[in-house]
């Protein structure tokens, strides 16, 4: 969906005069996956991927087959920005059924070559992105196993917020312990051991593809959560927003 | 997979200023006015399904009525 890719960018931008039309004419190809089906493999490159519904994972497999997720991305994300100029060293993968519209190699040069704003967008979500993966080298490097699993809930769950896609302190996370395990560099046993005590503290529980917020504060406080590190980068101009209230 | 409404608020110079998904919104057009009370920012919202546009509510006549 065209719009939904204008959107998107729109949150990086401002856009440049005549790139709305010329995204609107650009053809996208819609693709569907099924959970655990690679959206993007390593070392693929020059697709702009937009993820349009579900939830996806960025990861990359160690030789030994241990795996280290390091983002989740939600809908409206742009699931391949490394991929788009120098080929993605790690895989994307679908948590849960996914859609992914996808702008090919010639049509993106063009615009590319063409749109200035274009570039710069696409840098201040590259820049959104680091400033993200700089909060999840943080959990792994510096926070306890409670509080790095409090703030990953409160990640996914603000994410899903700004999109409306989250409320009554429940949102979607198709993903089991291992998944989570892998994302917060726990093992399995340990994360059982950390999702009982969060629910047991009446923090948050993860059940049935779900994730509930049972108290945000407590939550938000635990894990240090931080929204500014997820809010996308602009160019001071005020652009699209992501709400900043406190999620319900 | 059930295509959600995609609901995108847009300002008077075109802008994005939100997009929010809903997969069971009853009334959308009534959705639509609730999120433009809300975003003084944006001057319409569209709603759209897949590839199409099903409505366009704008403020435009909107502060006026109420």
């Amino acid at each position: 969906m065209n719009r939904l890719l204008i959107a998107s960018l729109d949150r990086f931008g401002p856009l440049g005069a005549g790139l709305r039309e010329q995204l609107t004419a650009c053809v996208l190809k819609s693709e569907t996956f099924e959970a655990g089906e690679v959206i993007a493999p390593a070392g693929g490159r020059a697709q702009l991927r937009l993820l349009a519904r579900g939830l996806a994972v960025k990861q990359t497999v160690l030789a030994d087959g241990a795996r280290q997720i390091f983002s989740v991305a939600t809908p409206g994300d742009l699931i391949d920005l490394a991929g788009l100029f120098v080929g993605a060293d790690h895989e994307i993968r679908a948590l849960g059924p996914c859609e992914v519209r996808r702008l090919g190699g010639r049509e993106l040069q063009a615009l590319l070559h063409d749109q200035a704003s274009l570039q710069a967008a696409l840098l201040r979500a590259v820049l959104t992105e680091a400033r993200a993966q700089r909060n999840w080298m943080i959990s792994l490097g510096r926070r306890s196993a409670a509080a790095r699993t409090a703030n990953f809930f409160c990640e996914v769950y603000w994410r899903q917020q700004t999109l409306a896609l989250a409320k009554d302190g429940r949102c979607a996370l198709p993903a089991v312990q291992s998944d989570i395990a892998d994302a917060l560099g726990l093992s399995v046993v340990h994360i059982h051991r950390v999702l009982r005590g969060l629910r047991d503290e009446g923090l948050a529980v993860v059940k049935n593809g779900g994730l509930q917020i049972l108290d945000w504060d407590r939550l938000a406080a635990l894990g240090n959560f931080d929204p500014e590190a997820f809010r996308p980068q602009t160019d001071q101009a005020p652009g699209a927003s992501v709400r900043t209230t406190r999620p319900t | 997979m059930l295509a959600p409404l995609i609901f995108i608020g847009v300002a008077d110079d075109l802008r994005t200023t939100f997009v929010d998904f809903d997969i069971d919104a009853i009334d959308p057009s009534e959705r639509a006015r609730g999120l433009l009370a809300e975003h003084r920012s944006c001057e319409r919202v569209e709603i759209w399904r897949d590839e199409s546009c099903i409505a366009v509510i704008s403020r435009v006549g909107l502060d006026r009525a109420s």
